[in-house]
């Protein structure tokens, strides 16, 4: 059949059930959405990730024996197809929708709070931000002319040889960390090299036997201390770094590895 | 910025004068330029498509230090350079909703925006760019929320126009706490629908 003759067909029969025309675009994401659910690997063309994701979770929340046509791929095709604006009356929340509503709740009580938003759902997490977009555009939010000029200073920075600037209150600046954590790096590796022709390579050996791993210098070409969850700002990653940087280079120098030379010296 | 307003022909005037010293390669001239804009970019432009704070700050800065950096590539066209860094600032607001894995209608929408100038883009006086910037955001949300359920439009404006606790808005609505919190999270599903499809 040509597809000219397959969509008239389809026409009529949209036409037949009372249902408005489908257009080009609606049919190909109809067949798309279609070769998905029948497990197809390749789909031409995209698909709607929102659309997808909602349906890969209302499947697995249906359990193992989910059947294509029980009740939880329904809820999901009618979220995906059916105005989501009933004009009268509520259906019923099932757990799915009351686990999402309750982290949505969850994380808009702490963004009014002004409190760091927790772990939260990859699927309410876009929802999270549209109630975010929606707040902040409703509140004037000004920015403080302190953290502007801040943010300018900043800005050049990274242009001009100016000097360092001293870490804001609250969250410091990712360039100014990075540099620090490099500082602090630096220092180790140099205290550790001067200590090592002060007390002969017997003795650097030695200390470096009584320090913990997770306590010994890095490279600054490895600033990861571990993986990053993926919903961690670029920030909380430099956060992370630098704290990790700054707590061995204090235990280094004020108690790993001080603790090991006393022994020796009473040995 | 310091000082008074400048008058639109006047303010333009000095901001064509500092551009063309930065492209010179004296870069700290375009200082007053990004203190005077800074803020409406962020309170108008990026935190309102980005909803949060401290990534709000991260874009500014990122927007400042990339104009500062392209400043040679800027051509000027009779029009404040607001709106190229405005352009700037919606493609790094973009590039956070991808790197966030945020659904793609999302990105797309912005995406559609980002392509277009806003409205009256040749203003050069602050406070009225960032009253226009207001103007668009709250007409997008309002627009969006007239298409809606009033029952769902009422449960967005108490919660997060009018920041009630949960409590007081099942109140106000009339259902229980589960109920409410099932009203709210289908009322920003609604949002978002409406509001892409805008």
């Amino acid at each position: 059949m040509s597809e000219d003759r397959k969509d008239d067909k389809l026409q009529q029969e949209l036409e037949r059930l009372g249902e408005p025309a489908a257009d080009a675009e609606e049919i190909a994401a109809a067949e798309r959405l279609a070769a998905r659910l029948e497990g197809a690997l390749h789909v031409v063309g995209p698909v709607d990730d929102d659309d997808v994701s909602t349906l890969a979770m209302a499947l697995r929340s249906g359990g193992r024996d989910t059947d294509p046509g029980d009740a939880a791929t329904d809820r999901a095709l009618a979220e995906i197809f059916a105005d989501s604006d009933p004009s009268e009356g509520e259906p019923p929340a099932d757990d799915l929708e009351q686990r999402r509503a309750d982290a949505l709740a969850a994380g808009v009580d702490r963004m009014i709070a002004g409190v760091q938003p927790a772990d939260t759902p990859a699927d309410v997490q876009e929802l999270l931000c549209l109630a975010a977009m929606i707040r902040v555009s409703a509140h004037a939010m000004p920015m403080s002319p302190g953290r502007l000029e801040t943010l300018v200073d900043q800005a050049y920075g990274t242009k001009a040889p100016a000097a360092a600037e001293p870490p804001a209150q609250g969250r410091t600046f990712t360039l100014g960390r990075l540099a620090l954590a490099a500082a602090l790096s630096a220092v180790v590796v140099g205290g550790a090299l001067v200590m090592g022709g002060y007390l002969g390579p017997k003795r650097m050996v030695s200390t470096e036997q009584h320090l913990p791993t997770h306590l010994t210098s890095r490279s600054t070409r490895d600033i990861l201390p571990g993986a990053f969850p993926r919903t961690q700002t670029a920030a909380e990653r430099i956060d992370l770094i630098y704290h990790d940087r700054l707590r061995s280079f204090r235990e280094v120098h004020l108690g790993g590895q001080r603790q090991p030379r006393r022994a020796r010296r009473k040995r | 910025m310091s000082g008074p307003v400048p008058d639109d022909a006047a303010g333009l005037a000095e901001e064509r004068t500092l551009i063309e010293q930065a492209q010179a390669g004296d870069h700290d001239v375009l200082k007053p330029i990004l203190k005077r804009y800074g803020p409406v970019l962020f309170s108008g432009v990026i935190l309102p498509r980005l909803g949060n704070e401290a990534d709000a700050e991260d874009v500014l800065r990122d927007t400042m230090m990339a104009a500062i950096d392209r400043i040679n590539t800027f051509r000027w066209k009779g029009r404040s350079i607001y709106y190229w860094m405005r352009q700037i600032a919606m493609n790094k607001i973009i590039d956070v909703h991808r790197k966030r894995q945020r659904g793609a209608r999302l990105v797309t929408a912005l995406a559609a925006e980002a392509a277009v100038d806003p409205p009256h883009a040749d203003q050069a006086d602050e406070a009225l760019i960032a009253a226009e910037e207001r103007k668009i955001n709250r007409g997008r949300i309002a627009r969006t929320l007239e298409a809606m359920n009033p029952r769902y439009a009422e449960a967005i404006r108490l919660r997060l126009v009018e920041e009630l606790p949960r409590r007081d808005c099942a109140a106000r609505m009339g259902v229980t706490l589960g109920t409410f919190d099932v009203l709210f999270f289908r009322s920003v599903k609604s949002f978002r629908k409406k509001f892409l499809e805008e």
